[in-house]
């Protein structure tokens, strides 16, 4: 199960993290979770979704734990460039998207990938995260504009090199 | 529209994206989930260590002065018993009359005018030892005094050895009546805290010891101190035991999971095979074959021997004897190897894991434990089980791992630990039948301390062992 499932939910945890070493700490504390609770797995559902939501569980749990990362989360206003095309992400490959998902501030890094990749609502991340949906809707957008101006300055020679390798 | 694309591409992107952990964490994970493990049973160890050392000491508290008081009650005669004249009053009395016993005779006029004739020593000395003020003592001299002197005598031998055995006891007691014709009776009731006793009266006639015997039935007050009731039997009591269960040799102590291979992975070079089976090394020419050591599971074990036991108090018991042990595990292993290694004569098994060999281990060992009864019922009970067991190994044909050629297993018995040393503990229930053989039936486990494996390639090493016992005691018949 693990040989299966570690790469995949190493590639969750990175998202919500600034190193690959924490990345690494949560997936083993996600495993031991995993294992220890693998009675409460009822066949209720996709194996790996579960696994999936216990890893997203256990970042934001080392998140609010972690100091580098709690005292990041307030959510800075951030000067937002203007959107222009919305299908940005198409021209970059998952890692180089990953990289840029990570580089958001760890406020806007958490609610992108809660939202916008493991499908919460506002509503489930404000009681995740302790804020109302209100803001989790605000700083999602701030996000989501913040990202796409980056893939749109992402150098072109990188997308180019990257539909190349596609 | 637009917007959901945005998103739905960048979940696409992001389903695909995966990154290889490194064997760090896999290591650690199980470190962790071994050590939960470990942390979980020593907690649980502790939980009912609490519980029986808690209703161990209740048991103890309250049943134990119990148990004295309803000797002494049924020592007492019945028609004593039926009198209420001679019921025992320990609550009105026990605070004032420590150290002190009154029995108070009913002797008619004509005998206790001559009552203070022969004073007798021992009850002086109790009596003067005592702060009541109203002593009377009635006993009767022993069964078998041919004469009046010799019953005098012995009856003085008789009320020192009752009053050294009450002498601890806080309860007061008052007799039943005696009749004049067999009064034996020394009184005690003065202020000078003496008692004497009627000589003439027991000299009258030989008629009067005569009569004594009927009385020593019926109406002695016997009081029973618990230190001096010994009925425990001092005798080496032989038996014989057969113990069945499960072995296995642990990674950890008192671990039933085996030596885990995934630990192995870390000596892996690149592209090796994980798990156990051959691959190669991303097809180069520098391919590695690596084969970690199997997992090793429970096997069927059993033990068998001959036992001694004696009785040191009224509760515990030692219990020492001489065994035989068999023990065994199960590995998976890779297909045998004709040819010798120079180490390893007779071959060897390598590649990946086709068989399973049963590790078998035949030992002598010399079990002492120490028993000690929870219940109060001597005939049938539960008692708690704990000592120690030498062993020797004197066969086996256990398989030692080697990571030579990248995990290789062979017979080399000068790797196997000989001498061993064993922990042993178990809860038994003794029970015992119409024939006086007595049963001893529960749970035993024995861990062994001493490490299975002199190698450290090979990573088993403590003997674990659980199984349901079973002692026949030949005792012999009370008479």
């Amino acid at each position: 199960m693990y040989e299966h499932f570690a790469e995949t939910m190493l590639g969750v945890c990175y998202r919500y993290t600034k190193s690959i070493k924490d990345a690494e700490d949560i997936l083993q504390e996600g495993f031991v979770k995993v294992f220890f609770n693998l009675k409460q797995y009822r066949n209720q559902g996709e194996l790996g979704a579960w696994i999936r939501r216990i890893m997203v569980t256990t970042a934001l749990n080392f998140l609010k734990r972690n100091r580098n990362y709690r005292d990041q989360m307030y959510f800075p206003p951030e000067h937002l460039h203007p959107v222009i095309n919305e299908d940005a992400s198409t021209i970059l490959q998952a890692k180089e998207l990953a990289e840029l998902i990570r580089q958001l501030p760890p406020g806007y890094q958490t609610i992108f990938n809660l939202h916008a990749i493991e499908g919460y609502s506002h509503v489930e991340i404000g009681e995740l995260l302790g804020i109302t949906d209100g803001t989790s809707r605000s700083q999602y957008a701030r996000a989501r504009s913040l990202l796409i101006s980056w893939i749109q300055n992402y150098p072109v020679d990188k997308k180019k090199e990257n539909y190349g390798s596609k | 529209m637009a917007a959901n694309e945005f998103e739905k591409n960048v979940r696409r992107e992001m389903d695909e994206f995966k990154l290889h952990p490194s064997e760090e964490v896999w290591v650690k994970v199980e470190e962790r989930i071994r050590e939960s493990r470990r942390k979980r049973r020593v907690l649980f160890f502790i939980l009912f260590s609490s519980i029986g050392l808690l209703v161990g000491g209740y048991v103890i508290y309250n049943f134990s002065g119990n148990e004295t008081k309803s000797q002494v009650q049924n020592k007492l005669p019945e028609t004593n018993r039926s009198n209420d004249e001679t019921k025992i009053d320990n609550s009105k009395n026990k605070e004032h009359n420590k150290e002190t016993i009154a029995i108070k005779p009913n002797i008619p006029g004509e005998n206790s005018a001559q009552a203070n004739a022969t004073p007798l020593a021992p009850f002086q000395k109790q009596g003067s030892r005592s702060h009541n003020k109203d002593i009377h003592a009635a006993f009767v001299p022993k069964r078998n005094a041919a004469s009046p002197k010799e019953g005098l005598a012995t009856l003085s031998k008789n009320q020192q050895e009752q009053t050294d055995d009450v002498a601890n006891d806080t309860t007061k007691r008052e007799s039943a009546s005696i009749p004049s014709s067999n009064q034996q009776a020394i009184i005690g009731n003065n202020q000078d805290e003496t008692i004497k006793a009627d000589h003439k009266n027991l000299t009258r006639s030989d008629t009067a010891v005569a009569n004594l015997k009927p009385l020593k039935k019926t109406e002695t007050i016997q009081v029973v101190n618990k230190k001096k009731v010994n009925n425990v039997s001092n005798k080496i009591i032989w038996g014989i035991n057969f113990s069945a269960g499960s072995s296995v040799i642990t990674e950890s102590a008192f671990s039933f999971k085996g030596a885990y291979p995934a630990a192995d992975r870390q000596s892996n070079s690149p592209g090796s095979a994980v798990g156990g089976g051959p691959a190669t090394g991303g097809g180069g020419s520098g391919a590695s074959y690596y084969y970690p050591q199997s997992q090793n599971t429970p096997a069927f074990a059993f033990k068998a021997g001959v036992t001694a036991r004696k009785n040191i108090s009224k509760r515990s018991s030692l219990s020492g004897g001489l065994g035989y042990s068999f023990l065994a595990d199960k590995i998976r292993v890779g297909t045998t190897q004709a040819y010798a290694l120079s180490f390893a004569a007779s071959g060897y098994y390598y590649g990946s894991p086709q068989q399973t060999h049963t590790d078998h281990f035949h030992f002598v060992e010399l079990p002492l434990s120490y028993y000690w009864r929870v219940t109060n019922n001597t005939d049938h009970f539960l008692s708690l089980n704990a000592g120690i067991s030498p062993s020797y190994l004197f066969a086996t044909n256990a398989l030692v791992y080697d990571t030579l050629m990248g995990g290789v297993y062979y017979h080399n018995k000068d790797l196997v630990t000989k001498a061993h040393f064993n922990f042993i503990s178990g809860i038994s229930y003794q029970f015992k039948n119409k024939k006086n053989l007595a049963f001893i039936i529960g749970p035993q486990f024995s861990f062994d301390v001493t490490k299975a494996f002199r190698t450290d390639l090979d990573r088993r090493k403590y003997f674990l062992y659980t199984g349901i016992g079973a002692n026949m005691f030949f005792e012999k018949k009370k008479q």
